[in-house]
């Protein structure tokens, strides 16, 4: 008759039921780990989203800018709202020209001063 | 027979006790067997629930543990196709694509076709509510409805609730400038290939997955001045058609190209064929007088005029019973400077026949002139020209008639004239910094001075002086050609040109403008030639495009008859 287990026998299920333990416990860590990969994949698609969107928003902002800044809008708004027009070429002076200018002044200058002198 | 279960008394444990020897009795246990029958049912079913259990917790640990999420969002269409942006030389945005929403239904969940079709009409006036009722009762499982939708609209038809409707976010091809540059950078088709311009010559560059923006050699600032001045000279002389061209000489990127009456790529499904032409790269056009410096070239190369030698331009040329008129009677012989100052057909013709037929198809050759022009765009027509080169053909193409060739093309050869002599294709695209410039050797750099001189001359005293542009050292030509009509030429119906490019001293910038059937305008004396018309354009775009590029200005410029300068700066 037997009244209770042997020592092999009690190891074992000690060691089944560590074994179990650690199963469990793994199971349950690798839940949470999947459960955390899937919450940080939802924020990166989240995130992903977002700078989707923030690009769209960017691309059509630079289309608008490209609009407003359009040469032929801003032509017609020149001349609509401040009367402005193409310089022509003849407005526009080189700095010898502004120097050869100078010179020519200052050379009539002296020539009216020289005949004044005279009279 | 059912079998009896012997029943055992209290007492007489079993048959095997010491009673064994006595009398048994024997009677039936219904009850024993149900019990013995439930229990056999309860192992059955906790078997079975344990079964059960174990595939729920197999299949929800499949599920949890191993199995990979699904997309998040599967309502998203998230392989949305894309298509780089467009940019000018400075960066400065011309084409982009921007995501549209486009509508699409499923007639299988359409209640009432009428109802559907009368409230999506409502807010979409433009669809055939016939054509779309048609539609919603196909029964198929998928219909588009509009496609790249504003945003308004798409929030109208959202308003609607209708269940049959979903939305699909689609990109769209955006052209900001609208119509600036519309001929370079073509369009679209709705799914966004490439079908016209540099949208179809770089299709697959643009397609391609993570492109970068394409970089154009177009200065928008330069395109702009083109437009707007050759527009505003359409108007006034009432021009049919008008193209223009400005080519860096030195790299042959395309600075500036149009073409009009031109076209919104935003809305090019309603633009006319007429439109939507290329006429720059892809009209073809006798040209007339601006194939002269060609000839003068050919004169220089093969030697064929003496230096201060006088051409017999008084007299008169038959070839093959064919007179060769001058449009500006000259009564004296002329030396090579006035014969293309005074753009004397009977001077080019004289040159030509002097080098020979042989000598002027292997320069035109040289030039790029008898093939289409290399380029990336697909708009590039190949030239006409007589497949038997005669006498009358080498005198009629020496002034620049007998062949048929686009702006480009001659703007091309031109260029190639003025910058050493090199041959260089055109483009479109802009040069990356540090990359070699291919290039071809087609004339002397000799030849290349004196072309730049001879034309020089025409600028300051010749029929190109309306092109004049005080300070930046013009050289020009004009060309004046009667257009062919039904065989014969027709002297109301022209095409003037004029080909300018500056500075003289050391040429960078080529500037061509061309005037379809152009008429004579208040204070232009009744004539409608090109010195009238396309030469005061190619000034005007000269003097507005010279400062953008940089272009330094010269003080005070006076040239002598041999073309050389006799004081500057």
């Amino acid at each position: 008759m037997r009244y209770g287990l042997t020592t092999v026998e009690k190891t074992s299920r000690v060691g089944w039921y560590f074994a179990m333990a650690v199963f469990v416990g793994m199971l349950v860590a690798l839940y949470a780990i999947k459960a955390k990969t899937l919450n940080a994949k939802t924020r990166v698609h989240s995130l992903e989203q977002t700078l989707l969107h923030e690009k769209q928003a960017l691309q059509l902002l630079s289309a608008e800018i490209a609009h407003l800044e359009s040469p032929e809008r801003l032509r017609r708004l020149a001349k609509e709202q401040l009367g402005l027009q193409p310089t022509s070429i003849s407005r526009t002076l080189t700095l010898s020209e502004a120097a050869n200018n100078l010179a020519r002044r200052d050379e009539k200058a002296r020539a009216v001063q020289k005949s004044g002198g005279a009279q | 027979m059912k079998e009896t279960t012997p029943i055992v008394l209290p007492g007489l444990a079993s048959e095997k006790s010491f009673l064994s020897n006595g009398p048994t009795l024997s009677a039936r246990d219904d009850e024993a067997q149900h019990i013995r029958q439930a229990r056999v049912r309860i192992i059955m079913g906790i078997i079975l629930f344990a079964v059960f259990s174990v595939l729920l917790i197999s299949r929800l640990a499949e599920i949890s543990l191993l199995r990979a999420p699904k997309s998040l969002l599967p309502m998203v269409n998230n392989q949305i196709k894309t298509r780089a942006d467009i940019v000018d030389r400075n960066g400065a945005l011309l084409a982009t694509s921007l995501d549209t929403y486009s509508l699409y239904a499923d007639p299988r969940k359409v209640w009432d076709a009428v109802a559907s079709t009368e409230a999506i009409t409502s807010v979409l006036p433009d669809l055939d509510p016939a054509t779309l009722e048609e539609r919603l009762t196909s029964g198929k499982a998928f219909i588009w409805i509009k496609r790249n939708l504003t945003p308004k609209e798409r929030q109208l038809v959202f308003a609607l609730g209708l269940p049959e409707l979903g939305f699909q976010i689609e990109p769209k091809r955006v052209y900001p400038r609208g119509r600036l540059a519309s001929h370079v950078l073509g369009f679209t088709d709705i799914d966004l290939n490439g079908t016209a311009g540099a949208e179809r010559a770089f299709d697959k560059k643009l397609s391609a997955k993570d492109a970068r923006a394409l970089k154009l050699s177009i200065d928008m600032r330069v395109q702009f001045a083109l437009e707007d001045e050759l527009g505003a000279g359409m108007d006034k002389f009432g021009a049919k058609a008008a193209a223009g061209v400005v080519l860096n000489i030195k790299t042959g990127e395309l600075l500036a190209m149009t073409s009009l009456p031109d076209f919104d790529p935003n809305r090019s499904g309603a633009a006319l064929p007429n439109n939507r032409l290329n006429r720059a790269s892809y009209q073809l056009y006798e040209l007339g007088s601006t194939f002269k410096p060609i000839t003068m070239a050919l004169a220089h190369e093969t030697g064929v005029v003496k230096d201060g030698e006088k051409l017999p331009v008084h007299k008169k040329i038959v070839i093959q019973n064919k007179s060769i008129i001058d449009d500006h009677p000259v009564y004296e012989p002329l030396e090579i400077y006035d014969v293309l100052a005074k753009s004397s057909n009977r001077g080019a013709t004289i040159m030509a026949l002097r080098a020979g037929g042989d000598a002027q198809q292997d320069l035109l050759r040289r030039l790029g002139l008898l093939k289409r022009v290399p380029m990336e765009l697909q708009e590039s027509a190949a030239p006409l020209y007589a497949k038997e080169w005669q006498d009358i053909t080498t005198a009629t193409v020496s002034y620049g008639h007998g062949i048929s060739v686009t702006p480009l093309a001659l703007a091309t050869a031109l260029a190639t004239l003025l910058n050493g002599g090199k041959y260089i294709a055109p483009t479109i695209e802009k040069h990356k910094i540090g990359q070699a410039i291919q290039f071809r050797r087609a004339v002397s750099n000799a030849t290349s001075q004196h072309v730049a001189d001879t034309m020089r001359y025409v600028v300051t005293n010749g029929t190109g002086r309306n092109a004049a542009v005080s300070g930046y050292e013009l050289m020009g030509k004009t060309g004046t050609a009667e257009k062919l009509v039904d065989g014969v030429y027709d002297k109301k119906r022209l095409v003037t040109s004029f080909v300018a490019a500056f500075p003289h001293n050391d040429p960078h910038y080529l500037v061509y403008v061309l005037y379809d059937e152009p008429k004579a305008y208040e204070g232009s004396w009744g004539y409608a030639t090109a010195g009238w018309n396309a030469a005061k354009i190619a000034g005007a775009v000269v003097e507005r495009i010279a400062p953008v590029l940089g272009v330094r200005k010269v003080v005070k410029t006076a040239v002598l008859k041999n073309g050389k300068e006799g004081a500057h700066q």
